[in-house]
Formats: C-alpha cells, sequence, structure tokens
C-alpha cells in the first residue's frame, strides 16, 4: 500500500466504498453509538410533526464511510485533514457508493501530500456529501 | 419589498471560548461506533493490531470526533454549564449542517480523558441575510501529547422571513 502512495499521481482513482443499504435499525444504533440523539433521525412521530415525510440519515453516518475511502488506501496515521459537505438529505434505505480520487501531489514543510477528493453518490440517486482529504507520502 | 430576516445568532459571541467538560475514550465506545459505521480495521478494537501499526494502543477512527462533541456537551447540559450552541442562539428548529472539516495533529487513544475546548470563529451571512451560518471550532486536547484534533464546523440558519 505504502508503493501504491509513493508513486500515486493525479487521477488515480482509490478503492471505492459500498455502504448500505442504510435501515432504520443503523439509524437507532446510530444515534446510540454517535451520542447524536437529533429525533428527526430516529423518530418518525416526530419527523412528521416537523413537516417532514420520514427521517433522515445523520449526516456523520455518511461521512464515515466516504472517509474510509482515504483511510482504507493511506491509513489513518497518514491522514492530515478531511473534509466533508452535505449536499442533500439522504432517505432511510440508501444505498451508497463512496468514491474517492487524487487531484494533486504537492509540498509542504518539506513533506510531499497528496489532495484527495471524496464523493458519496446514492444509488440511482443524487450526490449527497463531496469532501477532501489530505495525507501525507511518507 | 426587500425581504427581512430575524436574526437568531448573537454575533457578539464571535472569539469566545468555553471550556467543555472532559470526555473519557472508552473501547467499548469505539468498538460500537465502529460496528455501526462499517469500519473494521483491528486497529480500532484489537490492542496488538494498534501497537504493530504503530499506536500505544487502540485508537479512535476520525468521526469519533463526534462522540466527544456530543458527550461533553451531554455532560455539560446535565450539570447546567452552558454549551456552544446556546451562547452563540442556536435554534435547532431552523438549523442544519455546513460544512465539517477535522484537522488531525495526533490520535485518540482508547484510556485518554481528552479536554474539549469550544470556539466561535465567526458568522456570516449569504442569500440576502436569508441564511446566517455560525463557523465553530471543536479543539480536543490530550493532556500528555497536546491538541489532537481540531474540527471545524458551519452551522447555518434558515431563517424565518419578517412579515411586514
Amino acid at each position: 500500500m505504502s508503493i501504491e502512495i509513493a508513486n500515486a499521481q493525479p487521477g488515480v482513482s482509490l478503492p471505492a466504498i459500498r455502504f448500505g443499504p442504510i435501515t432504520r435499525q443503523m439509524l437507532a444504533l446510530f444515534a446510540g453509538a454517535s451520542g447524536d440523539h437529533n429525533p428527526a433521525h430516529i423518530d418518525i412521530d416526530f419527523a412528521k410533526q416537523a413537516g417532514l415525510d420520514d427521517v433522515f440519515v445523520h449526516g456523520l453516518l455518511l461521512a464515515a464511510p466516504m472517509i474510509r475511502v482515504a483511510t482504507d488506501w493511506a491509513g489513518l496515521n497518514r491522514l492530515e485533514t478531511t473534509s466533508v459537505r452535505f449536499l442533500s438529505v439522504t432517505p432511510v434505505g440508501a444505498e451508497m457508493l463512496c468514491e474517492g480520487r487524487v487531484e494533486e501531489r504537492f509540498e509542504e514543510d518539506g513533506t510531499a501530500k497528496l489532495r484527495i477528493s471524496l464523493s458519496s453518490t446514492i444509488k440511482d440517486g443524487p450526490t449527497n456529501l463531496s469532501g477532501e482529504a489530505i495525507v501525507t507520502v511518507a | 419589498m426587500e425581504k427581512r430576516y430575524e436574526r437568531l445568532f448573537d454575533r457578539t459571541t464571535a472569539g469566545r471560548e468555553i471550556i467543555a467538560p472532559s470526555y473519557p475514550v472508552e473501547r467499548g465506545r469505539i468498538a460500537f461506533l465502529c460496528s455501526i459505521i462499517g469500519e473494521t480495521n483491528p486497529i480500532h478494537t484489537d490492542e496488538q493490531a494498534a501497537r504493530a501499526a504503530g499506536y500505544p494502543g487502540i485508537v479512535a477512527p476520525p468521526t469519533f470526533a463526534q462522540v466527544i462533541d456530543q458527550e461533553s456537551t451531554r455532560i455539560a447540559e446535565r450539570r447546567g454549564e452552558q454549551t456552544v450552541l446556546e451562547l452563540i442562539g442556536g435554534d435547532l428548529r431552523y438549523m442544519l449542517h455546513g460544512i465539517e472539516k477535522y484537522i488531525f495533529h495526533g490520535y485518540m487513544l482508547a484510556g485518554d480523558e481528552l479536554g474539549v475546548r469550544q470556539q466561535v470563529i465567526g458568522f456570516d451571512e449569504k442569500k440576502g441575510g436569508a441564511l446566517e451560518m455560525a463557523r465553530l471550532r471543536t479543539v480536543i486536547e490530550s493532556p500528555e501529547r497536546g491538541v489532537v484534533m481540531k474540527v471545524d464546523r458551519t452551522v447555518i440558519h434558515r431563517l424565518p422571513e419578517i412579515a411586514q
């Protein structure tokens, strides 16, 4: 894996990760695991009272597999920064494809680094998250 | 007639910092989070695997920073201490998440008691005031190793229009 990173150039695609379909059980368990108890994600009565059709998925549940595209490939220890932007609401049942691509190789403070673009797309649906990761090469 | 919006964030809080309750990082909580998000890397559940990867022990995955933030806030609420969302005037009825950025300076280790500081960086608005944004930063710190992570996030209000 480190040889792959050492030689990685712009255009290289990282191995994709599939996540889901996201079930109501996963939302309930993620609420407990993450500490985000917002009822909009787990209580359909609350969601309907708030004018929604249904509960929707926590942003950070979706962010995790997208970030994992970068850490599975580069290793947690090489991850310097990662950012996530939430583009659309994700419904229960969504299956996601999380992808990453090396966009740039650059040097900062004497260290070679890669800028990786990340995205997550709902199967037969829109791109729900976008993001970026900066990893060190060494 | 131009639309006007009722501002909710208290913009005088820019530059403020709250020392939030510290959070004890536990193996079980790390394992629970990993099981739901599909993270199977053994450095998050197995001491030997973590050491083989160069860490002193089991480490948390990146989004564990949310657990620290949420639980520190819950402890603050239980103690009757002001949370950062209360400080800035956050209103859950109108609130959306914007960008979330994680900056890593080190690792979060099972067994750590991590300090949490909540900072109000500043405020912006968009769409003629229909959206107002608060830029917040959570600094997560190990007493032994220094700052391990920073989380920069933008919290957005979709503001109610003032009836004219």
